[in-house]
């Protein structure tokens, strides 16, 4: 009886106790059997998901080109003339200056989600500029992806996407610059000025 | 070192299963972010992500901020400042009264009765009043923290938050200029130069030139430093007393002109009343400033 391999189930029933710990075990194990087949099943008959193919929705007809026309035409200038909006425009629609904004472009521009891709058919997708404004628009002006979908022609799923990817990536590489602690060099500017008020 | 307050900001998409830990005072799901900001609006501390039942109290308690003023880290102690003849070390936050009476934080007065206390707590209130603007421009420049929180996860409300105060963080760095104290200091500085100090007087007013075109770039901006230049200027009025014109004008050139709104319009009434009249007007828009915030 020392080795505890050598209890046997009669032993173990001797036990009121034990037995219904032993029942209560089994019941679980039982119950988690079941979920775990049950999840495999429904796994399996799942469709994963395969892109466009005959009998599936189609995509839209967006024309990403469209959208990145008007957004150079209005605020960057296409084929060389000036842009509509001028920078204090600029400044209300993204709510930041334009040193900001290209900025936070020219460093998210390269990232994996951003960066333009092409796509299966070989036809190149969203321009990285189109997704950052409309993170800017979602950002800026608190609404929903689908309402930015009509201007900058991306789908509401890909600026969604775009919001988070933009929020994340500005918190990670310019989170420690611009979130922190005050310097020693500012706490002695901070003092300065409240002798001088 | 700046001002410290909560702020609520209600989540749309709260779980059931969260709706009571994140239940506010006001009966609405929300998120408490406990922010620490300089008169340049400059976030320097942000915590995000308390439930909303929290008070303010249990949001200091689990703040870094302030365990690393507990545990001796922070502030640094190489500063020194003068008030009342008494130098001291230990650098101070600007806080409501709900917090406790330690040494690094300087509240109001609770039941302020003689003179001494009620101009303390005037003071008070109206440097206090910078973290209430900032919350003002947060919002107002940045929609996205304005609308409730359609997140469904308390993470990603902390990253649009922390997000959000970064690039409030980029464009006051960008902007340093466009802001109602650095306008009130130029003022200050034109005055004093015009009164015959002089000592490097050009430098200032060089920014306040450049400062028109600055603050213009976005209403909601010029619309909120509008408010605070008001409530400035009715600080300035009552502590000058007998010559409430100067100061007034000084606040108006502050402020970019049309964007006063009603705060300007109810000063350019003061001036028309006599000096007696003027006192106890100019304390009671002062009142009304800090309490809007």
């Amino acid at each position: 009886m020392d080795d505890p391999l050598d209890v046997s189930a009669d032993a173990v029933l001797a036990d009121p106790v034990d037995s219904e710990v032993a029942l209560a075990v089994a019941a679980h194990m039982q119950a988690l059997w079941r979920y775990r087949r049950r999840i495999r099943r429904s796994r399996l008959g799942r469709r994963r998901y395969v892109g466009p193919v005959p009998g599936r929705r189609p995509s839209k007809h967006r024309d990403f080109r469209s959208g990145l026309r008007a957004i150079l035409r209005d605020y960057f200038g296409l084929d060389g003339s000036a842009p509509v909006y001028d920078e204090a425009d600029f400044e209300r629609r993204f709510r930041v200056p334009r040193s900001v904004f290209l900025r936070i472009y020219h460093a998210v521009k390269g990232r994996p989600f951003v960066a333009r891709r092409i796509n299966a058919t070989g036809r190149p997708q969203a321009h990285p500029l189109q997704e950052v404004v409309a993170a800017f628009r979602v950002i800026t002006y608190g609404e929903t992806p689908d309402r930015t979908d009509e201007y900058v022609r991306l789908s509401a799923w890909t600026i969604a996407m775009s919001v988070r990817e933009l929020l994340r990536f500005i918190v990670d590489e310019f989170g420690p610059a611009y979130l922190r602690p005050s310097t020693p060099a500012e706490l002695e500017r901070i003092l300065e000025r409240n002798a001088q008020r | 070192m700046g001002s410290l307050d909560c702020s609520h900001w209600e989540w749309w998409n709260c779980p059931k299963a969260f709706a009571s830990m994140y239940q506010n005072r006001h009966g609405k799901r929300s998120v408490v972010m406990e922010t620490g900001c300089d008169e340049d609006l400059w976030i320097s501390h942000l915590l995000v992500g308390c439930p909303g039942s929290q008070n303010d109290h249990n949001v200091m308690h689990a703040s870094p901020l302030y365990l690393s003023v507990m545990g001796g880290e922070w502030p640094p102690r190489t500063f020194s400042y003068t008030a009342n003849g008494t130098t001291r070390t230990l650098l101070y936050y600007l806080v409501d009264g709900i917090c406790p009476p330690f040494a690094f934080f300087v509240s109001p007065f609770p039941d302020p009765t003689t003179e001494v206390e009620t101009t303390f707590n005037r003071l008070q209130e109206a440097l206090r009043k910078d973290v209430q603007r900032l919350y003002a421009f947060l919002t107002a420049r940045f929609h996205i923290a304005f609308h409730p929180a359609r997140h469904v996860t308390v993470e990603s409300m902390v990253t649009v938050a922390k997000a959000v105060a970064i690039l409030h963080n980029m464009v006051t760095e960008k902007r340093p200029d466009g802001y109602v104290s650095r306008t009130r200091m130029a003022a200050a500085a034109q005055a004093e130069a015009a009164g015959g100090s002089g000592g490097g007087a050009e430098g200032v007013m060089t920014r306040a030139a450049e400062t028109p075109a600055a603050a213009g770039g976005s209403a909601g901006v010029a619309a909120s430093d509008g408010v605070g230049g008001g409530g400035g200027g009715g600080t300035g009025l009552v502590l000058d007393g007998g010559a409430p014109a100067a100061g007034v004008g000084a606040t108006g050139g502050g402020a970019g002109g049309g964007g006063g709104g009603g705060t300007g319009l109810s000063f350019l009434i003061v001036v028309d009343l006599p000096p007696v009249l003027a006192q106890p007007a100019a304390g009671l828009a002062v009142v009304g400033a800090v309490g809007r915030g």
